[in-house]
This record gives structure tokens, sequence and C-alpha cells, in this order.
């Protein structure tokens, strides 16, 4: 058995019925990564944690066991943490079992972690990593499962490993998911202002003092501030006239987009891959992903729209 | 003990300001000494400056500010006043020839018509004499209250590197109420820039986004040469862009020089930005010292 990153990547997605499914599959997954001196790790809930731990009896010691609710908050911080905590094993090969907590995500959160699955195939393709992400079959809504079948190569469903015949490029994946309208227009009453010069001091007052009115905490406004002023600078470089910055609330979010008459379409693939360096390509883009609780990105006949999305409680 | 100073670039220097320069490199003294003479003679000053030196000597006068001083000589817009003036006759430093000499010349300045007079000096050959801290230390305060009172003068009392003790800095500095130093590099109403020479660097104020970049890139440029870690005094910074994490990271990354970009003062707020997008993704830049006088972890 050989370890070590720079070999393909094994993406892989476990579609189980019941915990003895799941645990035939996860055992024999972690005990083969633990064999070859992978670093072995299983991000999932606590109770799941610690079936997996009983599971494994006295091999479990080398496993890192990760609370999915601290470690998978945020596609886009995810994937960034992953690119790091990959760079610090090298060059040892990492091996992960993941299973997210579908039960007080959102749909829109779905989407954005079907991107975050498909990304992981590009960002991770010669680190050599094996992940195993699973589904309960019974706990995922139809139209999930039918997302991780394409963006995963391979397949365990009903005990038996195949390769996906749905498996669909990230590039492709991202364009179609972008393709579908917004959510929500915004409300009927809305804050607005127009851009009219790089000069982005102005923009940056204006949604300081409405963010503030809608409540959102010191340290999320000034992530948002840098957000903002990013895609308004981009919108200035490459948008077309008019473009203003629009606030509101939405439940428990604040959101504020950024929108124009031009069709810029910023690479949104491009936005979730972690950059090497300040100075790299994208950095822009990604660092707006990183700071934005969500951002959501639609570019069409009628005009660019960037929108941020932030938790009003801390 | 005087506590308070107003620290002023030397462009906003006025009649009766008696101001306090502490240079610790050549650099620094041409910046602003450069700039208050040349300030003086482009506009309707009269400039006294005691110095050994003869006028194309003055710092930075010539190479900074490209300002022949010789014709300003010849009017007398310009005088020079040799240190020996100031000394009695077994060369020692006397309070008194130097303050009756400059009192002449405020007096003669106004009787020529001129709006202003301008005095400066580098004083650490006095201070560097037998018992010249005392003397040095009485004159300054006489100094001080001939300026306060004046509605014509304005002066620069210089002193070097290392010309006395810290604590006998401390004391000179304490006859002065004002704190000059160089012009901005960079100013208009969201940002300020400001060349630092102790540490070297670059110190901001206000706001850096994308309509400022290339007056920051200009900026950073002038310290590219630094030898040693430039640091960004960024206490009075409000906001940084992605971009000019980019342009920091190129600057670090290009630098002739050697040792580190420092980020000094970040602002709690600012420093989460950088902690959310990496500290790693930008080689070359460290946190330096801490806001609120704290240590620097780097």
């Amino acid at each position: 058995m050989t370890a070590g990153q720079g070999t393909s990547l094994i993406h892989r997605a476990l579609v189980y019925s019941g915990e003895r499914e799941f645990l035939a599959a996860a055992v024999p997954f972690l005990r083969a990564g633990l064999t070859a001196d992978d670093v072995v790790l299983v991000a999932a809930s606590p109770p799941r944690l610690d079936r997996v731990r009983r599971a494994l009896g006295a091999a479990a010691e080398p496993v890192l066991f990760l609370d999915v609710a601290e470690w998978y908050r945020h596609p886009v911080r995810t994937i960034a943490a992953y690119d790091q905590f990959l760079r610090a094993q090298a060059p040892r090969r990492v091996r992960a079992l993941a299973e997210l907590d579908w039960a007080d995500r959102r749909r829109r959160e779905a989407r954005e972690w079907a991107r975050y699955e498909a990304v992981v195939n590009e960002v991770f393709g010669t680190s050599g990593a094996r992940a195993l992400c699973a589904y309960d079959r019974h706990a995922t809504a139809p139209g999930m499962l039918a997302e991780v079948r394409r963006t995963h190569r391979e397949l365990v469903e009903d005990g038996r490993p195949r390769s996906s015949a749905d498996y669909t490029d990230p590039g492709r994946l991202f364009a179609e998911f972008d393709r579908e309208p917004l959510p929500l227009p915004p409300p009927p009453v809305f804050d607005s202002l127009p851009i009219e010069s790089d000069d982005l001091h102005e923009v940056r007052a204006f949604v300081a003092a409405r963010a503030a009115r809608h409540g959102l905490p010191g340290r999320a406004l000034s992530a948002l501030l840098v957000a903002v002023t990013e895609l308004a600078a981009n919108a200035v470089k490459h948008g077309t006239p008019p473009m203003a910055v629009r606030l509101w609330a939405d439940g428990p979010d604040l959101v504020c987009e950024v929108a124009d008459c031009g069709l810029w379409r910023p690479d949104a693939l491009l936005g979730f891959v972690p950059p090497a360096a300040a100075t790299s390509g994208g950095f822009g883009l990604w660092g707006v992903r990183m700071l934005a609780d969500a951002v959501q990105v639609r570019a069409g006949w009628d005009g660019t729209v960037v929108r941020l999305r932030m938790r009003l409680t801390g | 003990m005087q506590t308070w100073f107003a620290r002023r670039p030397v462009r906003d220097l006025r009649p009766g300001d008696h101001a306090w320069l502490a240079f610790r490199s050549r650099e620094e003294q041409e910046h602003v000494i450069g700039a208050f003479v040349h300030e003086g003679l482009a506009g309707t000053d009269r400039v006294v400056y005691i110095t050994g030196a003869c006028p194309r000597e003055l710092p930075g006068l010539l190479t900074r500010y490209r300002t022949d001083p010789d014709p300003f000589a010849a009017t007398g817009q310009l005088k020079i006043i040799s240190p020996r003036e100031a000394c009695d006759a077994d060369g020692r430093f006397d309070p008194d020839r130097l303050l009756d000499a400059v009192a002449a010349e405020i007096g003669e300045s106004f009787a020529a018509g001129y709006r202003g007079v301008r005095i400066t000096g580098d004083m650490t050959w006095a201070v560097r004499q037998p018992g010249g801290h005392q003397r040095v230390l009485g004159c300054e305060r006489r100094m001080d209250a001939t300026i306060a009172a004046s509605t014509l003068a304005m002066a620069i009392c210089q002193f070097g590197p290392h010309c006395c003790s810290p604590r006998q800095l401390d004391a000179l500095e304490d006859t002065h109420a004002v704190i000059v130093e160089a012009n901005p590099e960079f100013e208009d109403s969201v940002l300020r820039i400001t060349r630092t020479f102790t540490p070297p660097g670059l110190r901001l104020e206000g706001e850096l986004d994308a309509a400022r970049h290339a007056a920051f890139a200009e900026a950073l440029a002038s310290v590219a040469d630094v030898d040693r870690d430039v640091h960004l005094d960024l206490t009075g910074l409000r906001f940084l862009d992605l971009g000019a994490l980019h342009l920091l990271t190129a600057f670090a990354s290009r630098r002739r020089g050697g040792g580190r970009l420092l980020l000094d003062n970040l602002a709690p707020d600012l420093a989460a930005v950088i902690d959310t997008v990496g500290w790693h993704r930008m080689p070359g830049l460290a946190q330096g010292m801490a806001a609120h006088g704290q240590g620097a972890p780097s």
C-alpha cells in the first residue's frame, strides 16, 4: 500500500439505510486508512462520533473525531480549513469520513454544500485524499440525493460500490446552479444607493449606517464592508451603469447586494478555491466568500447581481 | 512637566510655533527641514539657519526639493548664522549670543517687510559640549518664550541621534509645544499617508481602497530600499480592502531590502478580516506591535 499526497483523490458518497449499513461501509474504510498510516478523521454529530468510536474499539486511538457542527459551518471556510490541514499533514495522506447533520440546515444552505462537494473534486484532485461522505437515504431529500450523485465520482449504494453515471464537471454544475433565479427578489421596501464613482467611501458609510440600524454586530460589519467594497470595486471595473448597493433584512439575515446592468459573471468556481497567496488570481472573490456568511451570484442579460448574507445574531 | 504636544506636519507650522525635531537619520532631516526651508523660500518667508554649512549643503534643499539657495542667500531671504557667532571666546555655546542674534534677525525681518521668519538649526553640537545640555535647556526655555510671543517667527530645533541621554532628550523636548514631522506623502479627504522614520515605514490614517491604491503603491515604493523591517503604523486606519492586501504582499515579495513588513496597531476588526483570509497567504507580512500597547506575536 502506498501512502502520500500527489495521487488522485477518491471522493466517494455513501448512501445508506440504517446503522448497520453505515458501519459496514465506514469501519473498513477507516481501518484501511489506519493500516496505511493515513491521517484518519471523522466529522459527524457527537452521537454518531461515539458510535464510530465504539465500533473501532482500540483502533480508534489515532483517529481525529470532529464535531461536524464546528467543522462544517461555512462551505468556503471548510474547504480552506481542509486545504490548510492537508498541507500541514503532508506528505501523509488524509482519509476523512464526513456526515453533515441536515436536520437544521435550510435549502439555500443545502445548495451551498452541494457546491462544496463539487469543489472538493477540483481543489483536492491531486491530494491523494480518501473522502467518504455519508448520506442517510431516509433523512436526505430526494433532490439532494440526485445532487450527491452528480458531485461524487464514486457511490456506495445498497452496500455496493460503483462509479456514478451522473457525475458532472464542477464548472458545469456551478453554471447550472447560477442560472436559477435568486430565491427572493428584494422586498418592496429596501435601502438603495447608486454607485457612481470608484471612491467607495460613501458606499461604506451608507452600508455601515443601514447595517447598524438592523443590528449587525461590529465584527460582522467590518467583514461586510470589506466584502461590499470588493464587489462594488469589481462592478465599477467590469460592470455597466447604473450600479447600486441594496440592503434589507430577511428573517435572521441581513442581505446586501451589489447590482449592475452588465454581464461580467465572476467565476463562481474560482471563488471557492483557496488561493495560494493574496497575490493569486481570484483572491478578491474568494475573500468575499470567506468573509460573508453566504454569497450568491447571478448574471443574466439584464445584469449581474452579487448577493451577500450576514447573520444578524452573532 | 509638559505632557501635551501638538504633532504637526511641517507645512502646517505657523508663527508662534516652537517645534521639536529629534531626527534619527539624514533622510528624516532632509524630509522635514528641506520642506521647512523650501516652503519658506518659495513663499514670502525669510529663513534663518544656524549652521556651519553653506547654503547649498542645507539638508534636502538641493537634492530633495531642487531649490538652488544661492539667489536667496544673495538677497538675504536666506540667512546663515554660523555657530561661531553663538559661542564665546573659548568656543563654548553661549545662549545669550544666540538669543540676541535670533531676536535681531526677527526684528530685521519685520523691518524688511517679510510676512514670516523661519528659524532652524541643528543644536547637536551645542548639547555635546561639556555642560552643553544645561546651557541648551536654558536657551530653549527662553527661545520658547521668544517664539511663542511672536506673530512672525516659527522655529524648528533640531537634535541629531545620540546627542545626549534619553532623559536629557526628554527634558529638551518638554521645552517645545509642537512636534514637527514630515509632510504627508498623500492626503485627501479619505486617506492620509505619512512617511515615518523611527521605526522606518508609513503611517496610514483613514480608509484605503481601490481609489487610492496608486497613491499607496507610490508611497510604498519610497520605503522599498529600507534594509530592515518596514513598519506600517495603522493606528488611524479604519478600513483596508482586499486589494490593499494584494498590494502589500506583492510589495513584501519584491522588496530589495531585507526584513519583514509589519502591520503595527492594527484595529481588532481589521485584524479579524486578515485572520479570516489567512496571514499565511501574505508571505513577508506579520502583525507588529498590537493595538493598545500589547506585545507582538510575530
